[in-house]
């Protein structure tokens, strides 16, 4: 199964194609032949760059609460996601911890803090078990810091999430930090089922998930164009036609275009008046709310880097020409 | 007995930690289908909903008759008033430039159906009315009507010619000939009031009946009359009639939600940002002109109840969504 991995993001990107195509071979068959096979792994890259950590992650921590839950059962054959537990070494959940920490929004990143205490916790338990004192640390004191301290840190945001009725926020902040409690077995006769059961779900439902991600993302530039002469029977009052379309690429005589209905044009460049980027509308946040200046929709990278410019709002865009 | 209590403290914390694993995994399955079925649109989507993307004219209704409300100057043909500022206001929210926003008279009965004729006597469907149109529990009843919050806040006043006595009540007036606008606000509180009531399609026949003596008075909002009075201030005089009921004026936008919605958002932006001047402006340009007798409008804003959209932080007030 894990060797057919490397063909899930190819299976993606055709199936991406496939819905902009409106499921026509011919105009899928253009797609393919124009489309920067680069700017499609971009797209995929950069929606689903937070997906990888959730997995590793996430499984990680159901694993090692089996394990702990069920220390020395000789009786019963390992499990896969025990395996997979034994069989990754440690340095790679480090790798994904610094991973998610780039790429998971600020409302994540109290899970993130809270599931790495877990593990962390959970390792320390499963090899240094007899040692009191280091499991009281990094079982009990440290997970009740991190969790104290993200608290505190995000006091202000979790109180304007409830002020405002942004319950899914302030839900996600408040109740983040509880899973910070991980740190020990649980019920020996549910553990098996209960990880068992939560990782299977979590394996068969995350590319279906992040299939569902993709194919709603934007994969090519969205532009409005002022259209003039030429083709006078579509050309409205005014003589300047605004069309809004996906380009698929544009050569030295044409200009290819793909409407939101699948349907293909195609513009000679001399007719194209003027030319404008439309901004995606689902890149607007859902939530405004912001913790110490960093909004809860922003990751790491977007709350360092300087922000994009937004444009005001363009005629064109809006279908209307640009004109005086 | 140690042991015992520490066995049962730790099974008390093996349970806790399955309900937070159990919690989490039923939390993260209900907020994920709870954010995507309660997905607020944006603006964008709003006016995609609306059906203003690729619109190349905005149809206002609005009067024409009125000065300083709704008022259209035939030698320049262009129209100016409160109501016109408001319409450009809102249409500069939707995306329309005022080159782009086509202004048509509607009729006051046709104020609820929004229709609306064209000079070469076409009929019109509009996009809004913006005609000094009263909230009122009975036109919102109506399919075709759905209000915006309102707009003006004004109420119900009487003018007469200068030298009238005093009229403290529309009873002062029973068995008066009073005039008012066909399907306005004041039918009802004049016919209780026992006077001969005239209607008219249009207020001006109304000023312009007082002015030559054919009725006692007219009844209509005192923001409606009052740039009759400043323009005959030597001739008509208000009265206050002291009627408690406030009169609210909204936008009707038809039967189209998102476009509601967007009407909205444009008066709550006026309403709650303290940089956007263009509701003051317009009120201290045409609604504040100084006449004795009557308070003619609310000079605030009304409040604007806040719309579930989407946007950028920082490109509307908190207020407002």
């Amino acid at each position: 199964v894990l060797a057919l991995l490397p063909a899930f993001p190819i299976l993606l990107l055709v199936l991406r194609l496939w819905v902009l195509s409106r499921q026509d071979l011919a105009t899928m068959l253009l797609l393919v032949q124009q489309v920067n096979p680069l700017g499609l792994a971009s797209a995929l890259v950069l929606t689903l760059a937070w997906v990888p950590p959730v997995v590793v992650l996430a499984g990680r921590l159901l694993g090692l609460l089996q394990l702990a839950s069920q220390p020395g059962r000789a009786d019963l054959p390992a499990s896969w996601l025990a395996l997979r537990v034994a069989r990754t070494p440690d340095w790679v959940i480090v790798i994904f911890v610094a991973w998610a920490a780039m790429t998971w929004q600020l409302q994540f990143l109290p899970a993130l803090v809270a599931v790495t205490l877990a593990i962390v916790g959970l390792t320390t338990r499963i090899r240094y078990g007899d040692d009191d004192w280091l499991v009281t640390i990094m079982c009990v004191l440290l997970p009740a810091t991190g969790a104290i301290s993200l608290y505190v840190w995000f006091g202000p945001g979790i109180l304007a999430a409830f002020e405002s009725g942004d319950l899914a926020t302030g839900i996600l902040l408040a109740g983040s930090p509880v899973l910070a409690v991980l740190t020990g077995p649980i019920p020996r006769a549910s553990s098996r089922v209960v990880t068992q059961w939560l990782a299977t779900v979590m394996a068969f439902g995350a590319p279906f998930v992040v299939g569902a991600i993709f194919l709603g993302t934007p994969v090519l530039p969205e532009v409005a164009l002022e259209i003039g002469g030429g083709s006078a029977d579509r050309v409205e009052a005014g003589g300047v036609e605004v069309v809004r379309s996906e380009i698929v690429t544009v050569d030295d005589r044409m200009t290819t275009l793909l409407s939101r209905d699948g349907r293909v044009r195609f513009v000679r460049n001399e007719l194209i008046l003027s030319k404008v980027l439309c901004p995606d509308a689902n890149q607007i946040p859902v939530s405004d709310i912001v913790v110490h200046g960093w909004g809860v929709e922003e990751t790491v990278f977007e709350f360092l880097l300087p922000p994009a410019p937004r444009p005001p709002d363009d005629p064109r865009c809006e279908g209307r020409p640009l004109g005086g | 007995v140690a042991a015992t209590k520490r066995w049962r403290l730790t099974a008390a914390w093996r349970v806790l930690r399955l309900a937070v694993v159990v919690t989490t995994a039923v939390l993260l399955a209900f907020l994920s289908l709870y954010l995507w079925w309660n997905a607020e649109p944006t603006v964008p989507e709003l006016r995609a909903q609306a059906g203003l993307v690729g619109k190349r004219e905005l149809l206002v209704g609005v009067n024409d008759d009125i000065p300083n409300l709704s008022y259209r100057d035939r030698d320049k043909e262009q129209f100016s008033g409160f109501d016109i500022e408001i319409s450009y206001m809102i249409a500069a929210y939707l995306g329309f430039r005022p080159d782009q926003v086509r202004f048509l008279v509607v009729d006051n009965e046709d104020r609820e159906s929004m229709r609306a004729r064209d000079d070469k006597g076409h009929y019109w469907t509009l996009d809004l009315v913006v005609a000094s149109f009263s909230i009122t529990k009975d036109r919102e009843a109506k399919p075709q009507v759905s209000f915006s919050d309102p707009y003006l806040r004004t109420e119900l006043s009487v003018v007469t010619k200068q030298g009238h006595t005093e009229i403290q009540s529309l009873e002062d007036l029973r068995g008066k000939k009073v005039c008012t606008l066909t399907t306005s606000t004041a039918n009802t509180p004049l016919a209780d009031a026992g006077v001969i009531e005239f209607d008219r399609a249009m207020i001006s026949a109304c000023v312009i009946g007082v002015l030559d003596g054919r009725f006692e008075a007219v009844s209509s909002d005192a923001a409606v009359l009052a740039g009759f009075v400043a323009k005959n201030s030597d001739q008509l005089m208000f009265h206050d009639i002291g009627y408690d009921e406030q009169e609210l004026w909204g936008v009707n936008a038809g039967d189209n939600e998102a476009l509601r919605k967007l009407v909205n958002l444009s008066l709550c932006q006026s309403r709650y940002d303290p940089n956007d001047r263009r509701w003051e402006m317009a009120f201290e340009t045409y609604l504040r002109l100084g006449v004795k007798g009557q308070d003619i409008a609310v000079d605030e804003q009304p409040k604007v109840s806040p719309i579930k959209v989407r946007a950028w932080p920082g490109t509307l007030p908190d207020a407002c969504h």
